[in-house]
């Protein structure tokens, strides 16, 4: 099946914008972030860059649930095992940043889908507890071997003298312009998932998610599909991972726990796993708001509780998370009352 | 159209089907018989969600057994389930355009959709998400998608299920003619016996997972064996 | 978790069984003219690692404190000192995002006085391409003894291994070692590194065994730590699960073969009390500052600037007087800048120049030092478990540690 194939037929009236007040909110998102980059402090412009590096990751993860739903543990882990692989490429033959991202990214790709083609005709707890296990293996590997910085051999451990730096883009090399290089790299992984969902993937998707069998009975080739779906979520975490490798220059093992797999996941269902929105709110949690908590001064361990009751929140009463709830109170009362109706 | 020769199905020692040798010839064939008499599980088996113990599934003279379900729906088998399918998320036009996507001629998708869709009275819907459908709606979508692609059978597995009287001979008014006009055979599964014996030619009764009568639907629902099994403890 | 509230609970024992001291002397800071500083501030930083799996915010605290002090008595030259403490919460990516915050928004012109386990290796390329010196009380992980702008004040686990080695080879007549070592990258190769290469200088035998940190199993680890029978096993962790080492070793009976020593990070003073008085005289540990309830006049000096301008809640730990130690050395380095110059590249230049800062907290005078390398202090002293309390054995020892060649040529140049 080719790339063609998939993408057909596709209907670029449905592109998203539909009746919803996404336009306003699109406007709103890019104006923080332009705002943040110019508005001149180093602590908010880098907070902003992991979390746009963290939104992609958070965006592989909500593709996975929101279309097909489908439970994966391990985002993060992929997300580390392409930084590790863009940074083991940065070190060893330095090519520019852009060929070290996209095989970085490949790298995520290809053990996404080739740890979960077991899990393919599994899901729920079972694809959750197949897929945390790569998150806790890749963590007690990655706790051992530890992050390429520009040492000798296959691991790249400096054993003396400080560690080097990967190099940012060359047309990104400034903090302000590395930001707007992740943001646009945000952008296209949003769209990449935009595209899918008006094209024949996504309807197929649609499908398998509603029923197997009826996707089946309807001629969908659900094991190929399911795999396209674990590809295109380990390329974005790889992106992701890619970007916050560079966004330091170093990776440090301590950031890639299975248990930030799962906090992602957590604050995915959260932020909402079926719009952009609920993509860019999740990844605003994990990343920019216990920022917020420590410019203020209040201790980290707050931002858990408060996740923790958003949570349970969601879990009760926003079924679309506060993307679902942000939209929805933009939305008219009319379609607001055809909702309720519906239930 | 569709043979069925010698199918025998068994979960674990129940046996839900039990040497089934019959052909469908009518184009509206109904498929009656009380509560676990097999029906479901006969539609399981022609379109490849269960394996036989033994015999064989022919669709137009072609072996079905060995193939997988979504094989069999690109050799023309459609099939819809007791509990309607529509994806919420999905209008009315993707809906259908999801089944297309699979097994209609790229070249002509669009306006196969667009046909099947007006076939089944939905046409001005295209653009309604599946959420804000009602339930005849949704089930006249779920009728829509068996349409597209050439389908050559047609299996319905309860299609009015949950629909009042009067919705239920809509639908039935509606899809009677459908056969003839694509050129495919429809097998429709449903407790009532009525709309059965206004709609179908040929009836075919389960009881037991034996086949209790097979023929055309005035004779088979006066058969004194089906009256004894079905009928008559249906009515009184 | 149950490290963490050992350590909490080491921090609160500390504390009171400084309190119990009694009365000290008037605290003595900077100009101590008792004249508040009003002229414009001073900004200076520093990270810590409060929010994880432990709170190693008690060096930063003690910073404060003595900087506080310093801005009540004329401050540097009249200027006070505006100390900002982030926490990075272990993390790498939020440590690079408070140094951003701190060295680009606050533009502070030095960081002093921190603890950050993630923070050395995370931040010391924006130290050097921004030209801000860094002096961390106390440096966990081998790049904080390894960039041209950060020297810690400490010695580090690395030295201080070497440190407990010497001590057990000379003194217990140990012939083979065995360093154990929970597995976190980096570290283990570091720290157990250090002793191997001092012992093949030596001919003392040494091995490396190493453990989950997450699942400690302290019986099976110990016992596999003294398989081959080694004279000394060095315990490179911290309190907690030092105790646990020490209980699981006795209850074995490996004390018989093998002895065990520990690094600075298992010198708390409740640890004599928890353990058994089996390990009287039998645990020795080095000491990388002066004991906590030393009489010198400086250790003095921090617990009343600690008792008066620090909360009765901080801690009065090793961690406490080594970020004592940073504010006063950098505090005496900015006092001998014209106030109204004082700019990022001054006190660069300032801090990189300290020299001979002599305490009687350290065993030998701290300086920053040149090169790419920093590891001025690299000796200490050595405790041992005498009943409910610790007891100083001997003199301080040099750690000689084959890596830092270079560091002791130089000295003996400057000398």
């Amino acid at each position: 099946m080719t790339m063609q194939d998939v993408f057909r037929p596709f209907d670029g009236a449905r592109l998203g914008l539909r009746s919803q007040p996404h336009a306003p909110l699109a406007v709103l998102v890019v104006l923080a972030v332009t705002g943040v980059a110019f508005a001149g402090s180093s602590y908010w412009t880098s907070v902003a860059t992991s979390t746009c590096a963290t939104a992609l990751v958070v965006a592989g993860t909500a593709l996975l649930f929101g279309r097909l739903g489908l439970v994966s543990l391990c985002q993060f882990a992929l997300a580390g095992i392409s930084g590790w692989a863009t940074l083991r490429i940065h070190h060893a033959l330095h090519p520019p940043f852009e060929v070290s991202l996209v095989l970085g990214g490949l790298c995520a790709s290809v053990i996404g889908v080739v740890w979960g083609l077991p899990a393919l005709r599994i899901r729920g707890l079972y694809l959750a507890l197949v897929t945390l296990m790569l998150a806790g293996a890749f963590q007690v590997v990655i706790n051992v071997t530890g992050f390429p910085n520009g040492g000798p051999g296959l691991l790249g451990q400096v054993v003396d003298g400080p560690r080097v730096m990967m190099d940012r883009p060359a047309i990104a090399r400034s903090d302000q312009a590395y930001l707007i290089y992740v943001a646009g790299l945000l952008l296209s992984g949003l769209l990449l998932i935009e595209l899918h969902r008006v094209s024949k993937a996504g309807r197929a998707w649609a499908l398998i998610r509603r029923s197997e069998q009826m996707a089946q009975a309807s001629g969908v080739r659900v094991v190929f599909y399911k795999a396209w779906a674990f590809a295109l979520s380990g390329w974005l975490a790889g992106i992701g991972g890619g970007a916050m490798a560079c966004t330091f220059g170093q990776l440090d093992s301590s950031a890639f726990g299975a248990s930030e797999s799962i906090l992602l996941f957590a604050l995915t269902v959260v932020g909402g796993a079926t719009s952009w929105l609920g993509v860019v709110v999740a990844a605003v949690l994990m990343r920019a708001v216990p920022a917020l908590f420590n410019q203020v001064g209040v201790n980290g361990f707050v931002a858990m509780i408060l996740f923790g009751v958003a949570l349970v929140h969601a879990l009760i009463n926003a079924r679309e998370g506060i993307a679902g709830q942000i939209i929805e109170s933009l939305k008219s009362g009319k379609s607001a009352g055809n909702r309720a109706e519906r239930q | 159209m569709i043979r069925l020769e010698n199918l025998t199905v068994s979960f674990g020692g129940v046996t839900a089907l039990d040497a089934l040798d019959v052909e469908l010839t009518a184009p509206v064939v109904g498929l009656i018989g009380p509560n676990g008499a097999g029906k479901t599980t006969l539609l399981n088996v022609m379109s490849g969600f269960v394996t036989p113990r033994g015999g064989d599934v022919f669709l137009a003279g072609q072996r079905l057994t060995h193939l997988r379900p979504a094989d069999r729906a690109r050799l023309g088998l459609r099939r819809t389930f007791q509990q309607e399918q529509v994806v919420e998320e999905l209008t009315v036009w993707e809906n259908v355009q999801a089944i297309a996507d699979h097994l209609a001629d790229p070249r002509r998708g669009r306006a196969e959709i667009a046909r099947a869709i007006g076939r089944v009275g939905l046409s001005g819907k295209e653009r309604m998400p599946g959420a804000h459908l009602n339930l005849l709606e949704r089930r006249l979508v779920e009728l829509a998608k068996t349409l597209v692609g050439g389908p050559k059978a047609i299996l319905l597995d309860e299609p009015g299920a949950g629909l009042d009287e009067i919705e239920s001979r809509r639908l039935y008014t509606l899809l009677k003619d459908i056969p003839g006009e694509l050129g495919a055979q429809m097998v429709v599964i449903d407790h009532d016996a009525e709309m059965i014996s206004s709609f179908c030619e040929q009836t075919v009764v389960l009881d037991f997972g034996r086949l209790l009568a097979c023929g055309p639907t005035k004779a088979v629902l006066n058969d004194e064996a089906v009256r004894r099994a079905y009928l008559g403890s249906a009515s009184s | 978790m149950s490290f963490r509230s050992g350590v909490s609970a080491f921090a609160v024992a500390a504390a009171a069984v400084v309190f119990s001291g009694g009365a000290h002397a008037a605290p003595n800071c900077g100009l101590a003219n008792g004249k508040k500083a009003d002229g414009a501030p001073i900004p200076i930083g520093a990270i810590v690692s409060a929010t994880g799996l432990d709170d190693f915010s008690s060096s930063a605290k003690a910073a404060s404190a003595y900087f506080k002090c310093v801005n009540d008595n004329g401050g540097i030259n009249g200027r006070p000192v505006e100390y900002t403490v982030l926490d990075d919460q272990w993390r790498p990516d939020v440590s690079a995002q408070a140094a951003a915050s701190l060295i680009k928004d606050k533009k502070v012109v030095a960081l002093v006085g921190d603890m950050s386990i993630p923070g050395c290796g995370a931040n010391a390329a924006i130290y050097k391409a921004e030209g801000v010196v860094d002096i961390p009380a106390v440096g966990v992980v081998r790049e904080c003894f390894n960039s041209p702008n950060i020297a810690p004040i400490n010695a580090g686990p690395r030295l201080s291994a070497i440190g407990i080695s010497r001590f057990a080879v000379e003194k217990l007549n140990a012939k083979s070692l065995v360093c154990l070592t929970p597995k976190i990258p980096g570290a283990a190769e570091w720290i157990c590194g250090g002793m191997e290469a001092w012992g093949k200088l030596r001919n003392v035998k040494v091995s490396t065994v190493t453990f989950d940190p997450a699942s400690p199993d302290m019986t099976s680890i110990i016992l596999q730590a003294a398989a081959g029978s080694p004279d000394a096993v060095v315990l490179t962790f911290s309190k907690g699960t030092v105790v646990a080492a020490l209980v699981a070793a006795e209850q074995q009976g490996l004390d018989k073969k093998t002895k065990f020593v520990g690094l600075a990070s298992s010198y708390a003073l409740d640890l004599p009390q928890a353990v058994s008085p089996y390990w009287d005289g039998k645990y020795h540990v080095n000491l990388e500052f002066a004991p906590l309830d030393s009489a010198g006049a400086d250790a003095q000096n921090w617990r009343s600037i600690m008792d008066k301008y620090g909360s009765a809640n901080d801690p009065r730990d090793n961690f406490s007087e080594a970020g004592y130690l940073a504010a006063k050395a950098t505090t005496q380095a900015l006092l001998s800048l014209d106030p109204g110059k004082i700019d990022r590249a001054a006190v660069t230049t300032a801090l990189k120049s300290i020299k001979d800062f002599k305490s009687d907290i350290l065993c030998k005078p701290w300086y920053f030092g040149e090169g790419a390398r920093h590891n001025a202090n690299h000796s200490g002293l050595t405790a041992e478990v005498a009943g409910d309390k610790w007891k100083i054995i001997g003199e301080c020892v040099d750690a000689d540690d084959p890596e830092l060649t270079e560091i002791f040529a130089a000295e003996k140049a400057a000398k």
